[in-house]
């Protein structure tokens, strides 16, 4: 869902980017409770970008489609360190998960 | 519609209001303390968040509009957001699931209104506290004085 909000952003489609941002921070809110124990030290690192999702929700459900130049820079950094974040805990449990089936 | 002008001490958003305690049983205990007023709360909390910034105790980051800044607080649970817009200064306060705890949002056009109709000048020094706050914030954000060292070094450097 990351992924897909990064190109709604990166295409300029507000609309689209505002649900999708609704959507993003509604499965992270329920993934990251569930997965605690899992993002150890990301976790701050998710909740801090829990913050930034909430305040681009307000700003987008505000301003309807007008984005300034550094907003929009802004919410593609902020998509995009989410897809880093993930894409670094599902590496890390993979290697986990090899590394456990290795040593069997 | 009427709508009767709210007043001064009673403005700001505060979450839900606290559920009223449990009649006492029995014995004399103290008398309940009054509510602090959301304004006089918020310029306490930006007391200590500029204390604390000034100590380099707190972490400022962008946030998502222009003008906005944030930090959380260590233990990740509550944060701090503080936005200078135009004319309207805003200071709220999230909590770890994003609910808004405190919410101050302060049109330069209220506080002069409050002054000359209430002889009150609390959303005025929240208004200045504010644009202190947002300021230290912004400049430890995007790591000004750094950057305007390196800008000096470059320039007598060429």
């Amino acid at each position: 869902m990351a992924k897909e909000l990064y190109g709604y952003v990166e295409a300029g489609r507000i609309s689209e980017a505002r649900i999708r941002t609704t959507d993003l921070r509604s499965e992270l809110a329920l993934a990251i409770p569930s997965h605690k124990v899992f993002l150890r030290g990301d976790l701050n690192q998710l909740r801090e970008k829990q913050i930034d999702l909430k305040l681009v929700a307000d700003g987008l459900n505000q301003e309807t489609d007008f984005l300034s130049p550094s907003e929009k820079i802004r919410l593609l950094e902020i998509t995009g360190e989410i897809l880093e974040v993930l894409a670094g805990q599902t590496g890390e449990l993979r290697s986990n998960v090899e590394g456990g089936m290795t040593n069997e | 519609m009427n709508e009767q002008p709210q007043s001064p001490a009673n403005r700001g958003k505060l979450g839900p209001p606290p559920q009223s305690s449990s009649p006492r049983k029995g014995g004399i205990g103290p008398p309940p303390r009054p509510p602090v007023p959301p304004a006089e709360r918020s310029l306490r909390l930006i007391g200590q968040l500029l204390a604390k910034t000034k100590e380099g105790k707190l972490p400022w980051t962008t946030g998502f509009e222009d003008g906005q800044f944030k930090t959380m607080l260590p233990d990740g649970e509550l944060a701090f957001v503080i936005q200078v817009k135009g004319e309207v200064r805003k200071f709220l306060m999230l909590d770890g699931r994003q609910e808004v705890i405190l919410d101050e949002t302060v049109p330069f056009s209220e506080t002069v209104a409050d002054n000359i109709n209430y002889g009150d000048d609390k959303r005025e020094k929240l208004y200045e506290a504010i644009g202190e706050l947002q300021e230290i914030a912004r400049s430890q954000a995007l790591q000004v004085d750094d950057k305007l060292a390196r800008a000096e070094k470059i320039l007598a450097a060429i």
